[in-house]
């Protein structure tokens, strides 16, 4: 079941990749990102890492893609206008890693379900790794320095975007 | 587990290693809030309540000297090395913030902002000499970072000044990148990120994951690199010191410099001390291109900030020459050419953001010409600051420039010596031609020194501070060396 999850999982994510790159019209290309985005998030919840899995779905597919969709209505770009420059060096490129990458997915798939489900998987699910508790415990204990400091960092780019922005 | 219950055992003596960091950004927040309550005729308040701040938290730096504290379970450290950084990193900021009094009014940025920015970029510098942990590495090179992206392009209706903090901001925000992978390498490799773990797991002579710790310091090195300037990471800096606000340049060329090799300092002479040899080699190369070129291109440059920013890459490169030599005795002098290149760095700044030529900034090298008969001290601090820069005796430039050198030669590396020593005669040649326009050439119309108490104070304290180090240098050496046996 894992196996069959993780190799829909990753088909889904390396083909709306290819599609984000390919297509014409940069809606489009947006839209197949939430889509890349959301299955990678999924592959991280096989993974046992449930936080980073929110979140991806959080961060990435929400907020930076609503970013990337105000982006595109400022700017209002017709599709025509976007033609891409991309040379033949840089769509073998793409091809050569689609390739790879679905290569490793059916590696991964095939090869490695037992090596998945009885070392890397069970040991991470034991210790009751990537939860949002054990993580959760670890920012507040161990790393409340960094935790604290962060928030400092974030007032900085508070500060420092409203110092360019505002009007005199 | 370990972790939760050494926490609670230490933690009001954690709390004492953070304290300088936290004084610092508790008054830039003050700074900021003060900021809405002032009248606009009354900002001056604000660089006074800045320098308040800088000195209760190099009171407090003084009160703990000494002491040696780890806290928040391995996060932050207070020795010898960090309380030196972080009066140095103090100073410099109290420095920039009394020029700025005079300067920050006329260019018209005299905002809470900018002096709440340049508090914070304070913090963040502190954080990183005093870090024992990537991740509050990582934190303070962004806090310092991003300050600096914003104080560069202050000047929001210059375009010079936007373009700066454009380009600082994209190479930046791409050499943290670097960084980053670096320190997931790091963890990767030592299964932890603090400094010490790294550490005890090359030097317990095991199995050691070479290849893993190789890539994570090429990567770490390049974003270090990146954010000293050096070659061949250093294209940024001429355009982004050239377009920033003076006074920010003076901060961007010492205090955020100065943070990151206490940084470099920290992570490959303790963390990454066992594969010190194998990095010397790089550090061997990216030295001598990084002096070579950035000496031979300040020769052609025409304005003065142009100039003094290739001279910076120079310095960068002398101090890389100083790391690669490592050991007590190299890391010594990265600590008294960090003092040294504070004080006649920000004095150089200092007259430049003084002076004034037809409603502009007197950026031009020909601006300086004559400058000796209408302002016979500023020309004296200048032309002292110059021969400091190049090294000549008796000025604090010359022997931080010989413990360097003697560094190199006693750690075997007699030939980057030479070619350091070769560099600085190099050097004199464009650093004396300011001496030269000034007390030389006919004098340039319209030059203005507007009087400025703070200004001046800064530049007295800047001259005092280049001879003290020149003529008594055996005390400051004496002090660098006990900062630095703190952390070997």
């Amino acid at each position: 079941m894992t196996a069959l999850l993780f190799f829909v999982c990753s088909l889904v994510a390396i083909a709306s990749a290819a599609l984000v790159v390919s297509r014409k019209n940069p809606v489009h290309s947006v839209l197949f990102l939430i889509v890349c985005l959301l299955s990678v998030a999924l592959l991280f919840l096989l993974l046992g890492a449930q936080f980073i899995a929110a979140l991806q779905v959080i961060v990435y597919a929400g907020a930076i893609v609503v970013l990337f969709v105000f982006v595109l209505m400022l700017l209002n770009v017709k599709k025509e206008t976007v033609t891409l420059h991309s040379s033949t060096v840089q769509k073998l490129g793409a091809v050569i890693l689609v390739i790879v990458l679905l290569m490793e997915a059916l590696f991964v798939a095939v090869m490695g379900v037992g090596w998945l489900s009885k070392e890397a998987w069970i040991a991470a699910s034991g210790i009751s790794f990537g939860t949002v508790q054990s993580i959760g415990r670890e920012l507040f204990t161990r790393y409340l320095f960094q935790f604290e400091v962060a928030s400092v960092l974030l007032l900085v780019a508070i500060v420092g975007a409203i110092a360019i922005t505002k009007k005199r | 587990m370990g972790a939760a219950t050494s926490f609670s055992g230490v933690s009001d003596m954690g709390l004492l290693a953070a304290a300088p960091f936290s004084a610092v950004v508790f008054f830039a927040i003050v700074v900021l809030l003060l900021d809405f309550l002032l009248p606009p005729g009354r900002k001056w308040v604000l660089p006074l309540v800045s320098l308040v701040g800088l000195l209760a938290s190099s009171v407090l730096v003084t009160f703990l000297w000494g002491r040696e504290v780890v806290g928040f379970s391995g996060a932050i450290s207070l020795d010898r090395f960090s309380s030196f950084f972080d009066l140095l990193l103090l100073l410099g900021t109290a420095l920039v913030v009394l020029s700025s009094f005079f300067y920050a009014r006329r260019e018209g940025i005299e905002r809470g902002e900018y002096y709440s920015l340049l508090l914070f970029a304070t913090s963040g510098a502190m954080l990183m000499a005093s870090a024992v942990d990537m991740v509050v590495f990582f934190l303070g090179l962004e806090i310092l970072s991003v300050s600096l992206y914003v104080l560069s392009g202050f000047f929001r209706d210059r375009t010079v000044s936007v373009e700066a903090a454009v380009k600082y901001f994209v190479l930046g925000a791409f050499a943290s990148g670097f960084l980053l992978y670096g320190i997931a390498l790091f963890y990767g490799a030592a299964g932890s990120t603090q400094y010490g773990a790294m550490q005890a797991m090359l030097s317990s002579g095991g199995d050691a994951p070479t290849l893993l710790v190789y890539a994570a310091c090429a990567l770490l090195m390049v974003g270090l690199c990146f954010k000293l300037g050096s070659v061949p990471f250093h294209m940024w800096v001429p355009d982004v010191y050239q377009g920033a606000p003076t006074s920010v340049t003076g901060y961007m060329s010492v205090v955020s410099k100065a943070a990151v090799f206490a940084a470099f300092v920290r992570i490959f002479g303790t963390g990454l001390a066992p594969v010190q040899i194998e990095l010397s080699k790089v550090l061997w190369v990216l030295a001598v291109a990084t002096m070579t070129l950035g000496n031979l291109a300040a020769i052609s440059q025409t304005n003065i900030k142009r100039m003094l920013a290739y001279s910076s890459i120079a310095h960068a490169g002398y101090l890389l020459v100083a790391l690669t030599a490592a050991g007590r005795a190299g890391y010594s002098s990265v600590l008294f050419y960090a003092l040294a290149y504070a004080f006649m760095t920000l004095g150089a700044f200092g007259v430049i953001a003084l002076l004034r030529r037809e409603e502009q900034e007197a950026l031009d090298l020909t601006s300086y010409s004559g400058l000796s008969t209408r302002h016979p001290l500023l020309s004296g601090a200048m032309a002292l600051f110059m021969i400091s820069l190049a090294g000549i005796p008796p000025t604090g430039g010359f022997f931080a420039k010989f413990y360097v050198f003697s560094a190199a030669v006693g750690a075997g590396y007699v030939d980057l010596a030479v070619i350091g020593v070769l560099n600085s005669l190099v050097s004199v040649y464009f650093y004396m031609r300011i001496v030269y326009l000034m007390y030389m050439k006919e004098e340039t119309v319209g030059i203005e020194a507007p009087p400025s108490l703070a200004a001046r104070a800064a530049l007295l304290i800047c001259v005092l501070g280049t001879l003290a180090m020149g003529v008594f240098p055996s005390g400051f050496a004496r002090l660098v060396a006990s900062s630095v046996s703190a952390i070997f």
